[in-house]
């Protein structure tokens, strides 16, 4: 029982700490030492001991990011113009549509990053620190960038284009740079995970592929044939020749 | 005619710069924002005029006014430390304090360490304040080697009594509980009883805990109840005053 009551609302120790007797006819006046107690007398403080059920303690602050939502349940969030200003910024970045990828950020020196900035500039890109998980997760949800939610968990960095420039030279340049892991990110309005982007670095460029599906285009409307008409006559008969074998064989 | 000067060219500030600029950037400097803590408002604090503690009597002037002026001998009574104290038990300024957990006397000994220690430590922003009164109670002491009788001896000092729950000090100002708490804690450890250092908010919590359990409590069988309608008996191992404090003083 009094186990079940010592479980009660912290401070319960302070509010019921008051155990002294006195002794009376002696001069000093004997307030310290406790006088024995009766089986009798404990036997009536535990049966007259408070009896309350405790309310149910919130999940203790860990460090570790996952739990953090489960404790911010119970604490009320007090409005702090630094973190709305924050909220902001991120709300734009995300509402800008810009395509970005998210690396992890293992423990680096301040003259590595200072490297590594430097070469992603001189590409056209750019390194940033200030978009924190917390505050991405938190504009996330109900977005089209839902999906990244996995890859906002550790330490992480994002790399956007500040001049419009081609993610597909992006992961080569990130093999120079081994503190930072390829997670993944959104790239022309895709997201795209570490597998799909390393495809997508191999695929060819869009002025290529425009042509391949011109000429492809040409060959459907019969930009063969003309081709072949207006060859030279040597070619032309040698060509005839073998059409001719080809639906003798056919027939027969 | 030119002439020649020769430097110690290592010792230069020359040198130094550029054996600094052949050296990698070991700090980089980036803007970032600083997660500075907000200070709480000292908008509504009254400061006194008088912020330090003052000396106390170490003999309290005669009560009886007689020719020959001589301070009179009381009982050693115990019904001024025994018990709850009902009226000074709340804070005047409503910030920090010293509170007995149990009763005691307090001598002038102790009044005047903890008056050169806490006014050695407060600043301009900070006042502290006695809540108790100076000692009054005379205490007679026997000579030694002396034996038992032979009237009343003699006043040797005098104390103040003390009983659980008063409040001894209070310190406030633009200070906050652990400044508080470091300069408090040798007086709660150099009082006879056990004494800690409170704050408004741990009083507040603590009534809301004790108004909290009242509500709640399952158990039907109160002990005030019990021990008035003597429940097992009790009333022959109970003292009177367990009747009136139910057991908790």
């Amino acid at each position: 029982m009094a186990a079940l009551v010592k479980r009660v609302s912290p401070g319960w120790h302070l509010y019921n700490n008051w155990n002294f007797t006195t002794a009376r006819f002696i001069q000093k006046g004997n307030f310290r030492r406790k006088k024995r107690t009766l089986t009798s007398q404990r036997v009536f403080l535990l049966a007259t001991e408070e009896i309350v059920i405790a309310p149910p303690k919130p999940p203790k602050d860990i460090s570790c990011t996952k739990y953090k939502a489960a404790s911010n349940m119970y604490k009320e969030e007090v409005p702090n113009p630094y973190f709305e200003f924050r909220n902001k910024l991120c709300k734009e970045f995300l509402e800008k549509d810009e395509s970005f990828l998210i690396c992890h950020r293992n423990p680096v020196t301040a003259s590595a990053v200072y490297d590594y900035r430097m070469k992603l500039k001189q590409k056209g890109f750019r390194l940033v620190f200030g978009m924190t998980n917390t505050l991405l997760r938190k504009n996330i949800p109900g977005t089209k960038f839902e999906a990244l939610a996995p890859y906002l968990v550790s330490h992480n960095v994002l790399i956007t284009s500040s001049n419009g420039s081609d993610f597909r030279s992006l992961p080569a340049l990130l093999r120079k740079m081994p503190e930072f892991i390829l997670l993944g990110g959104y790239v022309d309005g895709i997201l795209l995970s570490r597998d799909n982007l390393m495809k997508y670095s191999k695929l060819p460029d869009l002025d290529t592929c425009r042509s391949e599906t011109a000429g492809i285009l040409s060959l459907i409307a019969g930009g063969k044939t003309s081709s072949l008409i207006y060859s030279h006559a040597q070619t032309l008969g040698a060509n005839l020749k073998q059409y001719e074998k080809q639906i003798k064989e056919e027939s027969d | 005619m030119s002439t020649k000067v020769y430097l110690n060219f290592y010792n230069t500030n020359a040198a130094w710069v550029i054996k600094s600029l052949s050296k990698p950037h070991s700090y980089v400097q980036s803007a970032a924002y600083m997660k500075i803590k907000v200070a709480p408002n000292y908008d509504d604090i009254e400061i006194p005029e008088k912020k330090k503690l003052r000396m106390m009597d170490k003999v309290p002037p005669p009560v009886l006014h007689t020719a020959s002026n001589l301070a009179v001998q009381q009982r050693s009574e115990a019904k001024y430390c025994r018990g709850p104290e009902p009226i000074h038990n709340k804070l005047n300024y409503g910030q920090y304090g010293v509170q007995a957990l149990d009763g005691g006397y307090l001598s002038h000994k102790h009044m005047d360490a903890w008056r050169l220690y806490i006014n050695s430590k407060l600043t301009n922003v900070m006042f502290a304040e006695w809540r108790i009164e100076p000692p009054w109670k005379p205490v007679t002491k026997k000579g030694t080697g002396k034996r038992m009788g032979k009237g009343k001896s003699s006043i040797s000092h005098y104390v103040t009594p003390v009983k659980a729950g008063r409040i001894l000090l209070e310190v406030g100002g633009e200070i906050e509980y652990k400044q508080v708490y470091k300069m408090l804690r040798h007086v709660a450890a150099q009082c006879p009883f056990d004494a800690r250092i409170i704050s408004a908010e741990i009083l507040q919590k603590e009534e809301e805990q004790k108004n909290w359990i009242a509500t709640n409590n399952l158990n039907p069988f109160s002990f005030r109840y019990c021990a008035r309608n003597n429940f097992l008996g009790i009333k022959k191992d109970l003292s009177p005053y367990d009747l009136k404090w139910s057991g908790k003083y």
